[in-house]
């Protein structure tokens, strides 16, 4: 789309930082390669064992997940290893327990009287709720960037990121705020903000990465996502309002007229046409957005002299999720044929519902493996296999720094399922 | 035999190439000036790689110590794996491993219990009477318009429309509620009754003094004293603050369990089953408490209990309980123990309300 607007192309933008005086720099490839066989019995294994532990097995679980997945990258035929244990994470989740368990009982019980005394303004204590949850999500996100790059190491070399999660956590809620009054003009900001404290924190031994971005950069990347956004919204508003489906009732609650809404079948066809149309589009332009926003980004990141640059592609992403959700159709299709087919041989319904039950329990973590295989794993392929490190050799100069890297795993983080795997 | 290999000392990124030779039991690392930069014993060698490389080594030396050594020769790597049959093998946890997990377990389960047992409980009968009264009573009103109003808009008609308004079988009930709150200790905690036209056989007592009462109930009454007994455990329920406390506990039942299980396979499910167990106990032992006060109440006021027996045989057979948290009949596990909770009180005094004054309440949403 905008690819000719400039300076996120990363051609353009990387030539303008840093370029090396003699311009000799030798220029290696990220690679990313995991066997899909080991890593789908682990997930099997992982799911077993997490079934008879109540979950507790996780922990356990995640760790050697992680080992397959960090090993599978490598830089210079190099590859990462991942030095966390189960028992830093299991550790950290004991102590967030009885740190985050009392303080989070409080803070319910709080939101929830807060709801409870002002009837008047439903929106009010929800508000307050959410933005209490976002901040402090993006407190133990960054905890957890944290524990995973001080985990993670190079050519015996460790990395790790400096910063206050607090300071973090608050910055972004306001600039998440003035994003939501600003009907997402202010979102750039937002990014800007994020990737500036996350890369110039983050360091590999006595290194320090540097980034150089700006907010009007990755508004240049992003208005059009916005405008498009915001004319889709605005656009059905206006034809719900128009057909007086919606209405804004005495409470000022939108109330949907279900008879209007589905008044002949033709409205309802389009509807959902309309509505797979609009989705299709803002899913096709939310990951052409970010990949603009990652080529960006790695081509404004320096690493003393050494830079990246990523030709990642919109249609190698595209099509991840297409195969993904090729994948889920058959599976979905496949299961009721399944279903059925037992329904109807079955001799008795008391059987069909005793196969049904853990039948689906095999769906649900089937998805959930087939998600991380074909989704995360190539996802993470493609990312790698786009970046580029310029003037690698860079990266040899480096010496260990003994820092404070986070003693106890990721607990807060944790206790909350932040982060997919 | 002599190699090369790839040396990373853990200390620097650059790579160091090094002469790799077997020395007995040892692996001997020296630069390429012959200085020894390593005397590795064969025992303490493992591989770093996760999943094996055929032909390719990642060893390590000890559990703290980051170097690592890359021997890429596929003939001294097939010689090192017969060598060191503990390559593969998991190093030995240090000696006391296992404290923390010990300290910090037990630590961790102590707040659990704690928290269960003592925390929850404490919090949630303080919280109910934290809230002063003028809120309370905010909140009860508030409460009860959301009902009348969802429930005019279910039956598509006004609030006005649902509000049994009868002036004199109100007074009737007000006063019957006044009466036996006056019989306990003396406290009213049911100011006001609202009676609502709707097919369910349902009552149930709002935060700050209000009742409300479904006309199904009072169509499915055949006595006065079946009514009357159902307003005083409706009594008990406000006077006790339950549904304060079961809010509070509830919300804290649900953080615990989901804090405590992670989003993993069958954990949110887990947590629900928690939740719900638990849950449940804390709502019959309220249920329990407030049929005592009933029997109290009644007792108190001269009033037989016994055709409350019966109304809530008659609400249970129909499947009466709906939706609504403290419904007059929502933990039906607990019924048939209700019952012989009722049925021990015995079935002394007299009528709860005249006959003409019963025919009005029976009336009022006609």
């Amino acid at each position: 789309m905008p690819s000719d607007s400039g300076s996120f192309q990363t051609t353009g933008g990387v030539q303008a930082i840093a370029a090396p005086a003699d311009g000799s720099g030798k220029i290696s490839q990220v690679t990313f390669a995991v066997s899909r066989w080991h890593l789908l019995g682990r997930l099997i294994k992982n799911k077993i064992f997490g079934l008879f532990t109540f979950g507790f097995y996780r922990f356990w679980g995640k760790t050697h997940v992680r080992r397959i997945l960090w090993e599978g990258a490598s830089i210079e035929n190099d590859r990462l290893e991942y030095m966390g244990t189960a028992k830093e994470l299991f550790l950290g989740f004991l102590i967030a327990m009885i740190i985050l368990l009392p303080l989070m009982l409080v803070a319910s019980l709080i939101a929830g009287l807060l709801s409870a005394v002002t009837p008047g303004l439903p929106g009010g204590s929800d508000m307050v709720n959410i933005a209490v949850l976002y901040a402090f999500w993006q407190f133990a996100r960054y905890r957890l960037w944290r524990y995973r790059l001080s985990r993670t190491s190079w050519r015996g070399i460790r990395f790790f990121l400096s910063g206050s999660a607090l300071t973090y956590a608050w910055q972004v809620l306001l600039r998440m705020a003035l994003a939501v009054v600003t009907l997402g003009w202010a979102y750039p900001w937002l990014r800007a903000y994020k990737l500036d404290y996350q890369l110039n924190n983050t360091h590999f031994g006595d290194g320090k990465f540097t980034y150089e971005g700006t907010a009007g950069g990755l508004f240049r990347i992003y208005w059009p996502f916005i405008l498009i956004g915001q004319l889709v919204i605005g656009a059905i508003i206006i034809y719900f309002i128009s057909t007086d489906a919606v209405s804004l009732s005495t409470t000022t609650v939108l109330a949907v007229d279900k008879e209007k809404l589905t008044a002949g079948e033709h409205a309802a066809l389009m509807l959902t046409a309309g509505g797979l149309l609009i989705f299709m589009t803002l899913s096709v332009l939310s990951f052409a957005v970010r990949v603009w926003e990652f080529r960006y980004l790695a081509g404004v990141t320096t690493f003393g002299l050494a830079r990246f640059s990523s030709r990642l592609r919109i249609r190698s992403v595209l099509a991840i999720f297409l195969l993904l959700l090729v994948l889920m159709i058959i599976g979905y299709v496949g299961f009721a044929v399944m279903i059925v087919l037992i329904i109807k041989s079955g001799p008795a319904a008391g059987l069909a519902q005793l196969i049904f039950i853990p039948a689906f329990i095999v769906a649900w973590i089937s998805f959930d493996i087939l998600k991380t295989l074909f989704l995360l794993v190539p996802l993470v392929k493609a990312v790698c296999h786009s970046l580029y490190v310029h003037n690698v050799d860079v990266f040899e100069e480096t010496a260990a720094m003994s820092v404070n890297s986070p003693k106890y795993g990721e607990g807060f983080a944790d206790a909350m399922d932040v982060g997919a795997f | 035999m002599t190699v090369s290999g790839r040396l990373f000392d853990g200390k620097s990124a650059k790579a160091q190439a090094v002469l790799l030779e077997l020395a007995g039991d040892r692996l001997i690392l020296k630069n390429e000036a012959g200085v020894r930069l390593g005397d590795w014993p064969l025992d303490e060698l493992r591989d770093e790689n996760v999943v094996a490389v055929k032909s390719a080594l990642r060893v390590s030396v000890a559990g703290g110590d980051e170097a690592r050594l890359i021997i890429e020769e596929p003939e001294f790597v097939a010689e090192l794996r017969r060598l060191c049959p503990r390559l593969r093998k998991k190093r030995a946890a240090p000696p006391g491993w296992w404290k923390p997990y010990l300290y910090w377990g037990g630590g961790a389960a102590l707040s659990v219990v704690i928290i269960f047992t003592v925390v929850l409980p404490l919090l949630a009968s303080q919280i109910a009477y934290l809230i002063p009264d003028s809120t309370r009573d905010e909140i009860g009103r508030g409460a009860r318009d959301y009902f009348i109003n969802a429930i005019a808009s279910r039956q598509k008609t006004t609030p006005e429309a649902v509000t049994c308004k009868s002036v004199a079988a109100n007074r009737v009930l007000q006063r019957l509620v006044s009466d036996l709150g006056a019989a306990g200790d003396g406290d009213l905690p049911v100011t006001k009754v609202t009676v609502i036209r709707t097919k369910a056989a349902n009552a149930f007592a709002l935060p700050g003094g209000q009742l409300l009462v479904f006309s199904g109930l009072i169509d499915m009454a055949d006595s006065p004293n079946g009514l009357a007994g159902v307003l005083a455990h409706e009594i008990g329920h406000a006077k006790y603050r339950h549904p304060t406390r079961l809010f509070v506990a509830n919300t804290g039942v649900a953080t615990v369990f989901s804090l405590l299980l992670g989003d993993v396979t069958g954990g949110t499910f887990l947590a629900a089953m928690g939740q719900l167990t638990v849950g449940s106990a804390y709502s019959r032992d309220f249920e329990r408490e407030a049929d005592r006060t009933a029997v109290e109440l009644m007792q108190a006021a001269g009033y037989d209990i016994s055709p409350m027996i019966l109304l809530m045989k008659k609400i249970s057979t129909q499947g009466g309980a709906d939706k609504f948290s403290f419904s007059f009949l929502n933990s039906h596990p607990g019924v048939d123990e209700r019952i012989s909770l009722l049925a021990a009180a015995g079935n002394a005094g007299g009528p709860a309300l005249t006959a003409e004054d019963w025919a009005l309440v029976k009336n009022m949403c006609k």
